[in-house]
Formats: C-alpha cells, sequence, structure tokens
C-alpha cells in the first residue's frame, strides 16, 4: 500500500504540476480540506483560495482559481480554471490589483441599476480576493 | 506561338507565385508546430474532466429529464438545431473548410433540418452558409481560442440556455479534427443532449460530493461542454496549419515543374530562333 498521494494539477491551458505527496489541502467551497493517503473518494468544487501540500516535511503553496478536485484511491486530481505556483506570480502585479480593485469598489462610479451594481461589485469583489490569494502564495515562497 | 519575351515572363511570373507559396509552407510549418504544442497541453485538463464525468456516469442513467442537471439530457426528437461550426479564417488549406461545411450541410440535409441556428468561428465557415437557409447567430473571426476562454463559455452557456429553456432539440459541434499533417478529418459532434462518455471501470463506492452533487454535476457537465468546444478549436487550428503547409507544399511542387516545363520550352524556342536566323544569313550570303 502507498502511501504517497499522486497529486496533478492541470487547467485548461497547461500541467501545472505532477509531483508525489504527502498531504494536500484544498480550498474546498464549503471549506478547506486536508487530503491524506486513503481518502474516501471525494468530488468537490474548488473556490478561489490556497491550495497546499507538503512532502518531506516542505510545504508548498500553489493559488487556485475555481475549479473542481477529485480525489480517488491515492490520486488528486486538482481541475482548476487557473492555477499558479508560487514562483509564477508576479507579486507587483497582484499587488497593484488589489489597490485597484478596492479603489473600486470603495470609490467607483456605481452603477445605475441594483442587479448591474451586483455584478460590479462581485467582479471586484473576486478580483480582490484573487490578488490577494495570489500574493499570500507568492510571499510563502 | 508564344514569343522568347513572354515565356521569359511567365517564367519569372511562376517563380514568384512559387517564392510566396513557399514562404507561406515555411510559415505554416511554424504555427503548426505551435498550435501543436497547444493541443498538447491543453489534452491532460480534457482527458482528466472527461474520465471525471464518466467515472460518474452511472448517475446518470434514468435521471428525470426536466430538473436540475437531468434537463441537460433531455432528448425530444424535435428539429431545432443550435450549431457551433469551427472553421478557419483563411483560404489556401485545400478544402480543409469546404469538406467540413459540406459535411455539416449533408448532415442537416439528411436529419431534416431545414433552418439550423449556428455560431461560426472562423471567417470560411460564414461564407459558406451566409448563401443558405440557416441562420447566423453570431461570426467571430480573427481570434484565437487560447484568449477566448471567455468567448467560448458565452457561446455555449448561451446555447445551454436556450436548450433548458427548451427553445433547441439539439446542439450541435463541427470541426476538424487534426490526425496528422496529412489528414484532417471532418468531425460532427453532438454537444446537447449530452452523451456522457462511458465509464471504464465503475466505481462502486459512495462518493461524497461538496456541494450538492446536483450543484456539482450541473456545472461540471457545463463546463465538460465548454472544454469539448475549445479543445475542438485548438484541434481545428493545427488542422488549418497543417492543411495549408501540405497544400502549399504540393504548390511549390507543381510550379517547380512547372518552370522547368517552360525553361525547356524556352531553351527550344530560343535555339530555333537562333537556327533560323543562321539559315537567313547564310541564304543571303549565299546568293550574293
Amino acid at each position: 500500500m502507498s502511501d504517497q498521494l499522486n497529486l496533478e494539477v492541470v487547467t485548461p491551458h497547461r500541467t501545472v504540476l505532477l509531483e508525489e505527496v504527502d498531504s494536500v489541502t484544498l480550498p474546498g467551497i464549503e471549506g478547506e480540506l486536508g487530503i491524506l493517503p486513503e481518502h474516501v473518494p471525494l468530488l468537490t468544487t474548488l473556490d478561489t483560495g490556497i491550495m497546499s501540500y507538503n512532502n518531506n516535511g516542505k510545504t508548498q503553496a500553489i493559488a487556485v482559481h475555481w475549479g473542481y478536485a477529485q480525489v480517488e484511491g491515492n490520486s488528486v486530481r486538482v481541475l482548476a480554471e487557473l492555477a499558479e505556483t508560487a514562483a509564477e506570480i508576479d507579486l507587483q502585479r497582484a499587488k497593484d490589483a488589489e489597490t485597484k480593485a478596492k479603489e473600486n469598489l470603495v470609490s467607483g462610479t456605481p452603477a445605475t441599476d441594483w442587479k448591474a451594481e451586483e455584478s460590479r461589485q462581485n467582479k471586484y469583489e473576486s478580483k480582490l480576493k484573487r490578488s490577494i490569494v495570489r500574493q499570500t502564495v507568492a510571499q510563502s515562497h | 506561338m508564344a514569343s522568347l519575351k513572354d515565356i521569359r515572363k511567365r517564367i519569372d511570373s511562376v517563380k514568384r507565385t512559387q517564392k510566396t507559396t513557399s514562404a507561406m509552407k515555411m510559415v505554416s510549418a511554424a504555427k503548426l508546430r505551435r498550435s501543436e504544442d497547444n493541443i498538447r497541453e491543453a489534452t491532460p485538463y480534457a482527458v482528466k474532466l472527461k474520465s471525471v464525468v464518466s467515472s460518474l456516469s452511472t448517475r446518470f442513467d434514468g435521471v428525470e429529464q426536466d430538473t436540475g442537471f437531468g434537463r441537460l439530457f433531455r432528448s425530444s426528437g424535435g428539429k431545432r438545431t443550435g450549431v457551433i461550426l469551427v472553421t478557419s479564417d483563411r483560404g489556401l488549406c485545400g478544402g480543409f473548410n469546404a469538406s467540413l461545411s459540406k459535411a455539416l450541410a449533408r448532415q442537416l440535409n439528411e436529419e431534416g433540418v431545414e433552418c439550423a441556428e449556428m455560431v461560426i468561428l472562423g471567417r470560411k465557415g460564414n461564407d459558406f452558409y451566409k448563401r443558405t437557409n440557416h441562420t447566423i447567430l453570431e461570426n467571430h473571426t480573427g481570434t484565437h481560442p487560447k484568449e477566448q476562454l471567455g468567448l467560448v463559455r458565452d457561446i455555449v452557456s448561451e446555447f445551454t440556455k436556450r436548450f433548458e429553456a427548451n427553445e433547441l432539440d439539439q446542439v450541435i459541434l463541427a470541426y476538424n479534427h487534426f490526425v496528422s499533417v496529412m489528414t484532417q478529418e471532418p468531425v460532427i459532434e453532438q454537444l446537447l443532449p449530452i452523451k456522457a462518455p462511458e465509464a471504464e471501470s465503475a466505481d462502486e463506492r459512495e462518493i461524497i460530493f461538496e456541494p450538492s452533487p446536483e450543484d456539482i454535476l450541473e456545472t461540471l457537465l457545463k463546463k465538460y461542454i465548454q472544454n469539448q468546444v475549445y479543445v475542438s478549436w485548438l484541434d481545428t487550428i493545427a488542422g488549418e496549419h497543417a492543411a495549408r503547409m501540405t497544400s502549399m507544399d504540393a504548390a511549390t511542387k507543381n510550379a517547380g515543374e512547372m518552370i522547368d516545363k517552360l525553361q525547356l520550352h524556352y531553351n527550344r524556342s530560343r535555339q530555333a530562333a537562333i537556327t533560323s536566323e543562321l539559315i537567313e544569313i547564310i541564304s543571303g550570303a549565299e546568293s550574293i
């Protein structure tokens, strides 16, 4: 019996990661999920957040933005819309994106009807969240 | 008979054409390599997504067809059809676009669909279908799938919405599958109602869903359709470059043959002209 997890992270554009790891933490839509070998089969939607994996006592983080994770036996497949490792993130750009999103939320011109306004706010809120996740991941490096 | 000058002109013009075709071949070869890479990078995601969907396929049997994700399986056998046609923007690639457009037209004809509603990617499909009875809802040109995931999402979600609202009875996808550099084959697939891929190995263990299975399956299936369209687009682009490369290679070869023939013709005519001139001079000298 293997005591390691086969972790795969793929996006529509490329394969981000393919590694044997000891444990994985996933940003599930209903809260964080810790996955260890011999986990029960699971299918979950992922939120924007930090996915981290542990290998030989070393923890690495990946920023994922929405997707699915399937756990089956000892394989963990993450199908993300977007996934970036710490090394790939441009910290300055993420910071700029945060300030911009904040500005838009605080002092941006509101849309005329409430529905458009709601979607506008959602858009900037998710942008804000994404930039914060990116920064956290980049700094953990 | 053409004069020497005419033949020389002709040779020059064929040579210029040959330069163009061989340059186009080279450009296509480079682009083909890049688009093959794109496919290779997109494949793992598509394969995994498919296997996730297929591992859940036992859940789709006998699902209620009027609620939740079951609506994506509703088959009414009606004729209202939506089509997503993926072609290229530019020609000079042999029968690449024409054979796909014709194959689709034949299929629609066989099914008795008189007025399909189409979304066409690429200019060539639009050129073909604008003269037919089918309605072209949208035509997108000058786009590349890698920057256009959002566009794919919009097209698919629009069709899905209308399918769920019972405004369409089926949605089909037509594209060119890139088999190899030499062959591309037109593929016509049914997107909706969904045909779930068969499970390879049925996992009988209970799966935990988070959130509920209904929520997950609905978005997952939609994502699956989107990905199918996206991958088929990449496939078509690679096929386009491959088709252009082979047809430009053939054109370059033909131009070479033509130049050889013309050159021979030119040399012979030149020789004949010299000979007749010599005869004239000699007979002129004799008569003195």
